[in-house]
């Protein structure tokens, strides 16, 4: 079953066509790339997907829902929660707080606890679901460190832990191998499919094919805006047009 | 334990400084502290900046004042009207401006401060403008069940002073526990980083306007508290000077520290009324300079700084 549905996505900033016309679907439990070279419209479409710009045309749906135009919040209610493409988290928090926030939506409602602070039950549930996500993503030992203070490797797994105490059923992750190390990318990635293991589907944006060919199930490909091919890595791999414009054809300069 | 040294020193303060300008000075550092810790949510906790404050607190003020002289509404009563009318300026003003962010929202805070200061100036018919209000009755506070009979005992500054220092301990309570829970999680992220908070469902707008609404109804009790001591009002003490003054105050004790909205008022109206002492004149520039001084060696505050220097010996 597609748990999201993008329709005919089109996005203009002015006379500037970001994306167009872009249709895919992302299957529930699967681990999907989207990539494409800079300037393709990556960032755009995902930006669109999570509620932080608006299309211009085009539908958008999740979990059945039509949720285009929707704000970031009520996605994340929903289930679809982002990271971004630059390190971004509440850096002179700690680990620990980062998390905390993240689980936000876990927080019982109501008056009291909105102003008034959580009562010793509430706390420690908090703390456990919290502790949980930190040992998950192997930050334990970080835990009270600020997160301006950490490794860029562990920042950038950090705002993944931050997204997962949002308890995403799609997770959205905008180039999160950026200025990473070997090293650093390796883990990354058996984080990413460690939280596959959580039944959580994984919509990855990068502009590294290598690297979205060996992790990913299925690939989308854009240049201009537009979809060039979608498929397994296999049948992107030997797909003529993609060979042209992206992998072996001429570089324009 | 800090918390009961603090209310010990409150407690103590009008004994150890007993002279009438003396106790003024602690009536008048008490209700800044009202003032500064419910500025202190917008600045210390959710990092926005607001140049207007002064502005809701004169909402509180004529609220209080004009309900007690026209209606001879009792005192709790007036109190309670100045936190709702400022409160509700706070809400109708922050709806649409909170959708702003950084100075954009602090050029409208600073417009809508002084857009209410000359409504306090021209609304003649209901604040008597320019003139202000004169013979604001002192607080009382009637004694349930006794008819008529009311305890008028906040005319002279030694009451006065315990039930503004009340009233700022109260607050001082009430904003460290809307920091614990849901709101509190969700200004530190509108502080640290907005769109993160939205990435992982906070509905950040709905607290920002939350928060703005209970900081100005603070603003409010603040500007009550005002008026019910000096017994009257004019435009002229709610004015954009003033508001700068608490933002003044708010940044020197150290925005977002527990310590910081009483350490603020204390040092602020010390120093001030120290130079004017010396001279009325020359008070002002160097005034100044000290405020020039505090922000280029203590960018974090007082109490920021202390932290800080707590942090480096602890590692």
């Amino acid at each position: 079953m597609a748990i999201l549905e993008v329709e005919r996505l089109t996005k203009f900033f002015g006379g500037f066509r970001a994306v167009a016309a872009l249709s895919f679907a992302v299957e529930e439990g699967e681990l999907l790339g989207l990539v494409g070279p800079n300037g393709a419209g990556k960032t755009t479409t995902f930006n669109l997907i999570t509620g932080f710009a608006r299309p211009t045309a085009g539908r958008i749906r999740f979990l059945a829902d039509d949720v285009t135009g929707h704000p970031p919040h009520d996605l994340a209610r929903r289930g679809l929660v982002r990271t971004f493409q630059h390190t971004t988290l509440f850096a002179r928090l700690s680990v620990e707080e980062n998390v905390r926030i993240g689980c936000f939506m876990q927080l019982p409602p109501g008056l009291r606890p909105t102003l008034l602070g959580l009562s010793p039950a509430e706390r420690a549930r908090l703390d456990g679901r919290v502790d949980e996500i930190v040992a998950f993503a192997g930050l334990g030992r970080h835990r009270r460190s600020a997160a301006q203070d950490l490794a860029y490797g562990d920042q950038r797994t950090l705002e993944i832990a931050v997204a997962l105490g949002a308890s995403p059923r799609l997770l959205l992750l905008d180039e999160p191998f950026a200025g990473m190390n070997h090293g650093e990318a390796d883990l990354c990635m058996a984080l990413i499919h460690r939280t596959r293991g959580r039944g959580v589907t994984v919509l990855l944006v990068d502009h590294h094919m290598d690297t979205l060919m060996k992790h990913c199930d299925r690939l989308v490909v854009m240049h201009h805006g537009e979809k060039l091919a979608e498929g397994t890595p296999a049948a992107i791999r030997s797909d003529p047009r993609v060979i042209e414009t992206y992998l072996g054809g001429p570089v324009d300069a | 334990m800090r918390r009961v040294l603090l209310l010990a020193a409150a407690a103590a303060a009008p004994f150890v400084f007993p002279t009438l300008a003396q106790r003024n000075l602690l009536v008048l550092i008490a209700i800044n502290v009202v003032l500064v810790a419910s500025l202190d949510l917008l600045m210390g906790s959710a990092g926005l900046l607001s140049l207007g404050h002064a502005g809701f607190m004169g909402v509180g003020a004529y609220t209080s004042a004009l309900l007690v002289i026209h209606y001879r509404a009792p005192f709790l009563l007036a109190l309670a009207a100045a936190a709702i009318a400022g409160g509700a300026a706070g809400f109708l003003i922050g709806y649409p401006s909170l959708r702003l962010r950084h100075h954009y929202f602090v050029l409208v805070t600073f417009i809508f401060g002084i857009i209410l200061t000359l409504l306090f100036t021209s609304l003649v018919g209901l604040t008597r403008g320019p003139m202000g209000l004169p013979g604001i009755p002192f607080a009382s506070i009637g004694l349930p069940g006794a008819g008529r009979y009311t305890f008028n005992t906040f005319q002279s500054k030694m009451p006065y002073y315990y039930l503004a220092a009340a009233i700022a301990a109260a607050v001082l309570w009430l904003r460290g526990r809307l920091l614990q829970g849901r709101l509190g999680f969700a200004l530190a992220a509108v502080r640290e980083e907005e769109d993160l908070g939205l990435a992982v469902g906070i509905h950040t707008h709905r607290y920002k306007v939350l928060v703005f609404s209970i900081s100005t109804a603070l603003a409010g009790v603040g500007g009550s508290l005002y008026a019910h001591y000096t017994t009257f009002v004019s435009p002229e003490v709610f004015t954009f000077v003033d508001s700068f003054n608490l933002f003044v105050m708010n940044m020197i004790g150290g925005a977002g520290t527990p310590a910081g909205p009483v350490v603020g008022p204390v040092l602020l109206t010390v120093v001030r009324d120290a130079l004017r002492g010396i001279s009325p004149v020359a008070a002002e520039i160097a005034f100044g300079v000290f405020l020039i001084a505090a922000i280029a060696f203590l960018p974090a505050g007082l109490m920021g700084a202390l932290a800080r220097l707590r942090a480096r010996e602890a590692s």
